[in-house]
């Protein structure tokens, strides 16, 4: 390896080092979990008529660990990226943080507060979104529902109208805030319950989902605002997302849990660096080609009109690709994409 | 016919789905009528006299009872569904015409009218029995009652289905549906034996299609009705059937030329 | 308590704006109230005129029942009712932690937004029906009559409360809920009729332990001049007690809903 490259592998584990160990910049810590544990028991239903029947006499019992032993620290002014695939845990940490969950053992401390022992008073400071969910009035505009906000949080009126213009500007909502709820798109209304969360100046802000099912435009523009906020207000935020896009352009340090359980935590760019090893590469074909042949190239699909290859970025560069494929074919759209996150979290595992 | 089948198996199990409802309704038919046996009696009891319009107690409360029984059986959804399915524009509302549009509910609504049958109306005919006194009046009677009784599902179905064919000129369409459903239960002879309004709305009534999805049915279980007059409802019941349905095609021809080239 | 109110305030102007964007259905909403109240009205009419009606009481008298009864269940459900149905839909949905993260207890919360504009119809039907028959009746109405029936009236309102907050309370300590819902009114229904009707037991049971004497049966009494003070204050602290029981309900059901989650 060329010695610059050592150089910043060394580095970037000082630092992982330093910051797991609370060296180097003194970081206030916004949040703080400690081995924390959360049980469920739910009873199964069955899926047909007879199992209809059944359950009226027989119940059994499952039970699920959604937290196994997760620890946990957040510093003032990070902004955390939350992965992991459906059902590993997510929203059940998302939910012992915000303190509409008591966990089974182990603690939670946010902002000085313990989550649910003191949670009217806690979560005045915090905001929340909580997927596509909302609060928004459906046949009233948005701004409505901003002022009912600032009665609820007691916000002065000065200081409020000078963060809501602040919000607006930055979010691009100045007309849609004006519309009714239920003539705007999916990303219109994200951007509304965005600005609903941070209305009342929150020092920390959870983002479950925040841009799914919302077109590129909106949620290029969300990006932005949260990192415009973070920067400017010095906002913590922990987002949870299955958008890598979304975990790029915000997070530098990610936890990925997985079945209840945090199977990393560190930074973006290690993981990036060594688990994303694939790209996959979509092409729609102007008009058919030969059969392509690339090392360090796997065809899934080749026909007349389209092409889809898996790229192993360890035989071969991206460009290289993309100029074989050029030269060879007539493309008409070309689409490169990260592997699902599952697949990451299956190599790590497999770790 | 295995279309028809798998419709009503899927309201078997809709049905099945909410059997701890029902089974609740029982109870809570129990409280309504026990309500209505405890005042009664006093009320039979001031009176003096063992007939109060025509009924005696036992009568009285075993209409209540059949009321009931009835109303569960003759309920349905159908304006709610309707106007939902209107709303939201599904694209089927704009490519099939009504009748194979309102085929699979209404053999849904059957199939989740038989569960209902077993689940609720038989259970609650042995509660009538066993604690309000309620009679038995014959195999004759309850033949014929059987038969009024199908008659009035099938006619509460499409009276909904009508009713619900308005939404496609209303945005929001629940205030439509309560006034509907506050009179429909006032002159169905849910909330009151019919007999007891006074002789000029009992008129009015009779023109009127409501009292035969629940009113009449109960008036021929009780045996008020002689054998000509009961085969005459059972016509007027079909005869409002086919009435409604030709109601029904042609405000579908209406909405669909209305509001097809729109979009919907 | 003041910042409860302008919440409160703020809330009932944006369900009023709300509403009036469907001026027609709401109006049709408004006449489909109207119907359904005139329903105990009519039962009443009817029995007094195919009969010689309810020992011990005139027609005029158990009309005016139907009308406390209307005028307390509405009174209470403007302020209760969408409170009750939304606290359901969202426990089912899983979706309640959106009001956890509100700076406000759940339940003052769930109240401050909790308007219900179509319950006019039915307080409307109650006072219509109150006025009409009061005239009729020929009371001796003096200041502490008046005193005592407003205080009974106020407690009514608050059993009514208590019902819709149980109701929400089981919610979250029972899944499928919506027809205990109908049970509990249903129930609560049968303070219609004067309790006494209903035997002794029936009018203890109904006094004391589903106290729904008060929604109609005591106010009336009050109206009439037939309580003692003592009498009045022991129904008030019993009114009160329930109301208690109910908010205990409901703590105990949210921290359920926190410990199981959604």
């Amino acid at each position: 390896m060329p010695p610059v490259k050592k150089r910043t592998a060394l580095t970037t584990m000082l630092l992982m080092y330093s910051q797991a160990n609370g060296l180097g910049k003194a970081m206030a810590t916004a949040i703080e979990v400690r081995h924390l544990r959360k049980i469920f028991r739910t009873h199964e239903r069955g899926a047909g008529l007879l199992d209809a029947a059944k359950s009226l006499f027989f119940r059994k019992y499952k039970t699920i660990h959604a937290l196994k032993n997760v620890s946990l620290k957040v510093s003032e002014g990070e902004i955390l990226g939350l992965i992991g695939p459906n059902g590993a845990g997510k929203s059940t940490l998302i939910k012992a943080m915000c303190g509409t969950l008591f966990p089974t053992s182990g603690s939670v401390n946010c902002l000085g507060f313990e989550p649910w022992r003191e949670r009217v008073k806690y979560v005045a400071n915090i905001g929340a979104v909580f997927g596509p969910k909302s609060l928004l009035w459906w046949d009233l505009p948005a701004i409505d529902t901003f002022e009912f906000l600032r009665e609820l949080y007691d916000v002065p009126k000065e200081e409020f109208g000078k963060r809501l213009k602040k919000i607006i500007t930055l979010l691009d909502i100045a007309d849609v805030s004006k519309k009714p709820v239920r003539d705007l798109s999916l990303g219109e209304r994200m951007k509304c319950n965005l600005a609903c969360a941070l209305l009342h100046n929150p020092k920390l802000v959870f983002l479950d989902e925040p841009t799914i099912g919302v077109d590129l435009v909106s949620k290029d523009k969300i990006r932005k605002y949260i990192l415009e906020v973070n920067k400017e207000f010095g906002t913590t935020f922990v987002i949870t997302t299955h958008d890598m896009t979304d975990i790029e352009n915000l997070c530098k340090r990610i936890v990925i849990i997985n079945k209840g359980e945090i199977i990393y935590d560190g930074l973006l760019e290690k993981i990036k660096s060594r688990y994303v090893k694939t790209k996959h590469l979509k092409v729609k074909l102007a008009s058919p080609g030969k059969k392509f042949l690339l090392a360090g190239c796997k065809v899934e699909l080749q026909n007349d009109y389209a092409l889809t290859i898996e790229i192993n970025l360890r035989n071969v560069s991206i460009e290289s690709v993309v100029q074989y494929l050029l030269k060879n074919f007539k493309a008409a759209d070309i689409t490169i994409t990260n592997p699902p996150i599952e697949e990451i979290i299956k190599e790590i595992y497999r770790k | 016919m295995s279309f028809e089948f798998g419709a009503m198996k899927l309201g078997i199990k809709e049905a099945l789905a909410w059997k701890f409802s029902l089974m609740l309704w029982i109870v809570i038919s129990i409280v309504s009528i026990g309500a209505y046996y405890l005042l009664w009696s006093a009320i039979y009891g001031l009176s003096g006299q063992s007939l109060i319009a025509g009924y005696s107690f036992r009568e009285l409360m075993t209409y209540f009872v059949m009321s009931e029984i009835v109303q569960t059986l003759t309920w349905n959804n159908v304006i709610m569904d309707l106007s939902q399915k209107i709303r939201r524009g599904s694209l089927i509302t704009q490519l099939v015409r009504p009748v194979e549009f309102l085929h699979f509910d209404f053999w849904q609504h059957i199939g989740n009218r038989v569960m209902q049958f077993w689940i609720y109306c038989a259970p609650m005919v042995l509660v009538g029995v066993l604690l309000f006194g309620l009679k038995f009046t014959g195999w004759a009677n309850l033949l014929l009652f059987t038969i009024t009784a199908v008659l009035a599902v099938v006619l509460n179905f499409v009276l909904s289905a009508l009713v619900g064919l308005g939404a496609f000129w209303m945005t929001e369409y629940h205030g439509i549906r309560w006034v509907y459903m506050g009179f429909h239960s006032i002159f169905s002879g849910f909330v009151f034996p019919l007999t007891f309004f006074p002789q000029f709305w009992q008129k009015i009534f009779s023109f009127l299609p409501f009292q035969y999805t629940i009113f009449v049915p109960i008036q021929t279980y009780a045996g008020k009705y002689g054998l000509l007059s009961v085969l005459g409802n059972m016509l007027i019941q079909l005869a409002w059937i086919i009435v409604l349905m030709i109601a029904i095609t042609l405000i579908w021809r209406r909405a669909m030329k209305q509001f097809s080239a729109a979009g919907g | 308590m003041l910042r409860w109110l302008r919440l409160w305030k703020n809330w009932a102007s944006l369900e009023l704006a709300s509403q009036m964007a469907y001026k027609w259905n709401f109006f049709l909403k408004f006449f489909g109230a109207i119907t359904f109240g005139v329903i105990g009205p009519l039962i009443a009419i009817l029995i007094y005129t195919n009969s010689k009606g309810i020992p011990g009481w005139s027609f005029e008298q158990f009309l005016l029942l139907t009308g406390l009864f209307s005028l307390a269940s509405g009174l209470s459900a403007f302020f209760s009712m969408p409170m009750t149905f939304h606290t359901i839909e969202k426990v089912r949905e899983g979706d309640y932690d959106v009001d956890l993260v509100r700076p406000m207890r759940p339940l003052s919360y769930a109240l401050a937004t909790s308007t219900d504009l179509d319950q006019l119809a039915e307080i409307l039907v109650g006072i219509s029906v109150i006025a009409y028959v009061m005239p009729k009746l020929g009371l001796q109405l003096a200041a502490a009559n008046i005193a005592a029936s407003l205080l009974l009236l106020l407690m009514a309102v608050v059993f009514f409360l208590s019902l819709n907050i149980i109701i929400a309370a089981f919610a979250f300590l029972f899944v499928k809920t919506y027809a205990l819902i109908d049970l509990f009114y249903e129930v609560a229904k049968v303070g219609k009729n004067p309790i006494t009707a209903y035997g002794k037991t029936g009018s203890l049971l109904l006094t004391y332990v589903f106290p729904v004497g008060l929604a109609a049966f005591y106010p009336a009494q009050a109206l009439f001049g037939v309580l003692s003070l003592a009498e009045i204050l022991k129904l008030s602290l019993i009114a009160l007690g329930f109301l208690a029981f109910a908010i205990t309900l409901w703590e105990l059901g949210i921290r359920k809903y926190q410990s199981a989650g959604g």
